[in-house]
C-alpha cells in the first residue's frame, strides 16, 4: 500500500495548512448572494469523517484488503477537500489515515467541466475508479454493514511481483492471499491482489458524459483494477469504462468493463522469451443494479475477472485463471435513524489441471453479513454487524463468525 | 452559522416551557387588538450550507439552489391566554427544489400538516431526529408529496438523508403570535391583544435578541431587534 508518492511528501504539510487557511478564509467570506443573482461557488470546501471500529480478530483474513491494518479493529480518518480556483476547474483531494499511522493521499485530481450547459467532465490525476458499484467509497456511510464485498478488497493469492511455476504452486496458495508466495520473481511472502482495489485509486485521465438517463465514463490509467498505481510499472495502460442507465429515479443499472496490465516489470527477467508483463492483463466485466424506494434499498452486482498468467513449466494456461463473484444487499429503515441490512456474497474460481486432479485455482469464499445502524444525531452513526465467512477449500481458517461495532462522526 | 443539534433541542425545550407559563397580556377575548411591526436586523448572516466535496464522484454535480439564510423569526415569548382558545392550523408546504428546502425556515402552529413535495428529478429522503417530531419519509421521486403533522411545539431540524447539504428549520408554536421575516428582516404581527410582551428574535436555531414592548388597542407598536 503506497503512502504519499515520494515527490509529493514534502508538500503534504504545506498542502494541509493551505487548505485549512483557505477554508477559514472562506468561512469568513461566505455571504448570501443578492436575491436573484447567481450563487458564487465556494472557493474551498472541506469535509471529514472519523470512524472507529472494534471487532473480532480475523485470523482467516476474510476482511483484510491490506496487511497494514485490520479493518475490524481500526480507526480511520478521512479528509476531503475541494478547491475551485475558477468556475470550470476544481481541484479535489482526499487524505486518509488508518490506525492513526501514516497519512496517505488517496485522491488528488483536477476536474474540468468545459461547457457549463453540458454534463461533461474531464478528470485527471489520481481519480476514482470508474469500474463497478462499490469502489468509489462514497457508499460506506450509506450502508449499515461494516464489511465490504469480497470483490473490492479480499486478497487473492495472485501477486503482481511473483508468479507460479506450476499449477500446483497456484493450488498450494489457495486461501492464502494475505501472505502468498511463488517461486518466480519476488519469492518473499507478501499480500496478493484483490479483484478490484477500493482502497487505492488509479492514476490517469477520465472522461464522463451524462445526457438524459445515460451516464458514461471512460478512463485510461497507469495500473490495473487490482493494482492501482501512481506511476506505471510495466509499460501497459489500463482502460476502464462504466455505463449507468437511470431508467427512473431509484432505478440505476450499470455495466462496467476494464482491462489492464497487472504484473510488475520486475517479473520480466523470469518470463519466457516473447512474454512481457505489458501484455499480461487482468480483464474484468460486471453488471450491477441499485434500486431504492421508500424505506427499502437493494444493491446487487455480478462481475467476472480473468488474469493472463506467465507460461508455466507445464505449458501456458491459454485462458489464464478467472474468478466470478456476486453479491446482493438489502437494507430497510425500520424507524427514523435505524437501518438494518443483509448482504450475501460469494466468489468462485476457475479450475486448473494439477497432479492431484482438476481443482479450483483459488479457494471459493462466501459470506453472509447482517448489520444495524443507528443515527442518534445528524453527524453520528453507530453500527453493529455480524458476518459468517466460509472458505472450505483453503486457508488455515476455513470458517469464522466475526462481529464488529463501529462509531462514525462526519462533518 | 450552523445550528448544532443540542442547541436546537435546548431552543425547543425553552419554547415549550415559556409557552406553558401563564400569560401576561390581556386575556379578554373580543377586545380591540393592536399589532407589532418592525425589523429583525441580522448583522452577520449565517454561512450558506455547502455540499461536501464530491471526491468520490465521476464528475461534477448539477447546479443547486441557494438556501435563503436571510430570514429570521419573531415571536411573543409568552402569548396571551386567548391565543390557545382556538385555531385552524391547516397545512403548509416545504418544497424540495434544486437540492434545497424551500423555504428554509417555516413557522407553524401545532396541529399543522406540512407537505414535502419533491420538485427535483432525483430522489429525496426527508427526515428529522428532533425530539418534538421524529420522522423519516423514505425515498420518493419527483412529483410525489409526503406529509407530516406537527403536534408538539419546538424546533424541528429537517434534513435529506441523500443530500447532506440540505437542511431546514420548522418551528412549531402553540399560539399564532409569530412571523417569519421577509428578506430584509421586516415583520408584522397582527391581532395582538393589548398588553406588555417580550418579543424574541430568533435566527438560525437560536433566540438571539429580545425586547419588551407594550401593545395598545388600535395601534401599531414599532420594534427593532438586532442580532449582532
Amino acid at each position: 500500500m503506497s503512502a504519499f508518492p515520494p515527490p509529493l511528501r514534502p508538500l503534504v504539510p504545506a498542502l494541509c495548512a493551505l487548505l485549512l487557511v483557505l477554508s477559514v478564509g472562506q468561512a469568513v467570506a461566505q455571504s448570501l448572494p443578492d436575491a436573484g443573482g447567481a450563487p458564487t461557488p465556494p472557493r474551498v470546501a472541506i469535509a471529514g469523517e472519523l470512524t472507529a471500529t472494534y471487532g473480532s480478530d480475523d485470523p482467516g483474513f476474510f476482511n483484510y484488503a491490506t496487511y497494514a491494518y485490520d479493518p475490524l479493529q481500526n480507526v480511520r480518518v478521512v479528509l476531503d477537500a475541494a478547491f475551485r480556483p475558477a468556475r470550470p476547474i476544481e481541484l479535489l483531494a482526499q487524505v486518509r489515515t488508518d490506525g492513526l499511522s501514516q497519512a496517505r493521499l488517496t485522491a488528488l485530481y483536477v476536474r474540468i467541466r468545459p461547457w457549463r450547459q453540458h454534463d461533461i467532465d474531464v478528470q485527471a490525476g489520481r481519480v476514482p475508479t470508474a469500474f463497478g458499484l462499490f469502489g468509489r467509497n462514497g457508499y460506506g456511510g450509506d450502508s449499515p454493514l461494516i464489511g465490504r464485498p469480497f470483490a473490492y478488497g479480499y486478497l487473492l493469492s495472485l501477486r503482481r511481483d511473483a508468479a507460479a511455476a506450476t499449477t500446483a504452486d497456484l493450488v498450494r496458495m489457495r486461501g492464502r492471499g494475505w501472505l502468498s508466495s511463488f517461486p518466480r520473481g519476488n519469492t518473499a511472502p507478501d499480500r496478493g491482489l484483490p479483484i478490484v482495489n477500493a482502497d487505492t485509486w488509479d492514476t490517469g485521465v477520465q472522461l464522463r458524459v451524462a445526457r438524459g438517463v445515460v451516464d458514461w465514463t471512460a478512463a485510461v490509467t497507469a495500473g490495473s483494477l487490482g493494482s492501482p498505481r501512481f506511476e506505471d510499472d510495466n509499460g501497459g495502460r489500463a482502460v476502464s469504462t462504466r455505463l449507468v442507465v437511470r431508467a427512473r429515479p431509484g432505478v440505476a443499472l450499470g455495466l462496467s468493463a476494464a482491462s489492464g496490465a497487472y504484473l510488475s516489470r520486475s517479473l520480466d527477467p523470469v518470463l519466457l522469451p516473447g512474454e512481457s508483463t505489458a501484455r499480461l492483463r487482468q480483464r474484468a466485466a460486471g453488471a450491477d443494479v441499485d434500486l431504492a424506494s421508500g424505506r427499502w434499498g437493494v444493491r446487487a452486482e455480478v462481475l467476472a475477472s480473468r488474469w493472463q498468467l506467465p507460461a508455466l513449466a507445464t505449458g501456458p494456461l491459454d485462458h489464464g485463471v478467472s474468478a466470478v463473484t456476486g453479491w446482493a444487499e438489502g437494507r430497510v429503515r425500520v424507524l427514523p435513524g435505524i437501518d438494518i441490512a443483509l448482504r450475501a456474497d460469494h466468489v468462485g474460481f476457475s479450475n486448473v489441471e494439477t497432479p492431484s486432479g482438476r481443482l479450483a485455482w483459488e479457494a471459493p469464499v462466501s459470506r453472509l453479513e447482517a448489520g444495524v445502524a443507528y443515527v442518534p444525531a445528524r453527524h453520528v452513526r453507530l453500527k453493529a454487524a455480524v458476518q459468517y465467512n466460509q472458505r472450505p477449500d483453503g486457508g488455515r481458517v476455513r470458517q469464522d463468525t466475526l462481529v464488529a461495532v463501529q462509531a462514525g462522526l462526519w462533518f | 452559522m450552523v445550528l448544532t443539534g443540542r442547541r436546537a433541542i435546548v431552543a425547543a425545550a425553552a419554547l415549550s416551557a415559556v409557552m406553558a407559563v401563564a400569560p401576561l397580556g390581556s386575556a379578554a377575548q373580543g377586545l380591540a387588538t393592536g399589532s407589532i411591526r418592525g425589523r429583525l436586523d441580522v448583522r452577520r448572516l449565517a454561512a450558506v450550507p455547502q455540499p461536501r466535496p464530491s471526491v468520490g464522484d465521476l464528475g461534477g454535480r448539477a447546479v443547486r439552489g441557494v438556501p435563503d439564510v436571510r430570514r429570521g423569526l419573531v415571536y411573543l415569548d409568552v402569548a396571551p391566554r386567548s391565543a390557545f382558545d382556538d385555531g385552524d392550523p391547516g397545512r403548509a408546504v416545504m418544497d424540495q427544489r434544486n437540492e434545497t428546502f424551500v423555504p428554509r425556515l417555516l413557522a407553524i402552529q401545532t396541529g399543522t400538516t406540512v407537505d414535502f413535495p419533491n420538485s427535483d428529478l432525483t430522489f429525496h429522503n426527508v427526515f428529522s431526529l428532533s425530539r418534538p417530531r421524529r420522522f423519516d419519509l423514505g425515498r420518493y421521486a419527483a412529483g410525489k408529496t409526503k406529509s407530516v403533522r406537527f403536534d408538539r411545539p419546538g424546533v424541528v431540524r429537517v434534513f435529506c438523508d441523500i443530500h447532506s447539504h440540505m437542511s431546514a428549520f420548522i418551528v412549531v408554536f402553540n399560539h399564532p403570535f409569530f412571523r417569519v421575516t421577509d428578506a430584509d428582516g421586516r415583520f408584522r404581527i397582527d391581532n395582538v391583544p393589548p398588553g406588555t410582551y417580550t418579543v424574541v428574535g430568533w435566527y438560525e436555531g437560536e433566540a438571539r435578541a429580545q425586547r419588551s414592548i407594550t401593545v395598545t388597542a388600535g395601534a401599531s407598536a414599532d420594534l427593532e431587534l438586532v442580532v449582532p
